[in-house]
């Protein structure tokens, strides 16, 4: 299945994108994307992408939040409104 | 109870005209207003402003609920809340909270608390925009 990701703000100048697209396997929980986003961009900047809130489809997700396929998952870290 | 939220485009214009921040039918004991301004300055250099993003209609979904639950924990009757999305200039107003309450000690108690849960939960993003930048 295809997920696909949203980083905001200051996280997504430090990865150099804003939008990426992953194919994970039928099953997947919300954990493999910070496993994917990791992989693909490291602990960049002294960010850990181990435990990085997630929303799925607008709502806070936790690690365990089963994924389907054409979700749209934002990752909500280095917020600072105001 | 009242919530309000708007988010909009560029730096936020003037406040409410003081009759209408009056306005609660004898209601309000205190009206307490807090605007965020952008500073000229981040991490020691000199910008030319600050570009937010909101990941909507999350950001505003969540401001909605936060103002709720000031009004549930702090008893105050109303909360106005207005952020900037896009650039805002150095000197502009990009963020405006408004409460108004019976009593001052309620309204000021809601104002801080919503503002140190805005910037630790809800989706919005500032980042600088360095004078140069394109």
């Amino acid at each position: 299945m295809k997920v696909r990701v949203l980083i905001f703000g200051p996280l997504a100048r430090v990865c150099g994108a804003r939008e990426v697209v992953l194919e994970l396997p039928e099953g997947a929980t919300a954990s493999a994307v910070s496993c994917a986003l990791s992989s693909r961009f490291g602990e960049s900047a002294g960010f850990s992408w181990a435990g990085a809130r997630l929303a799925v489809n607008g709502a806070f997700a936790g690690d365990a939040h089963a994924l389907r396929d054409g979700d749209e998952v934002a990752v909500i870290e280095m917020v600072g409104g105001g | 109870m009242s919530v309000s939220v708007r988010i909009v485009d560029g730096a936020l214009g003037a406040a409410g005209e003081c009759e209408a921040l009056r306005a609660g039918e004898g209601l309000d004991g205190a009206v307490v207003v807090f605007e965020g301004i952008v500073r000229g300055e981040e991490e020691g250099r000199t910008i030319r402003g600050l570009l937010y993003e909101a990941y909507e209609p999350m950001a505003s979904r969540m401001l909605s609920e936060l103002g709720e639950a000031m009004v549930l924990e702090h008893g105050v009757r109303a909360i106005e809340v207005e952020h900037s999305r896009g650039e805002v200039a150095v000197g502009a107003c990009s963020f405006r909270l408004t409460v108004r309450s019976a009593h001052r000690a309620g309204a000021l108690r809601a104002m801080d608390a919503f503002i140190d849960r805005m910037k630790r939960d809800v989706p919005i993003w500032k980042s600088a925009v360095w004078e140069g930048d394109g």
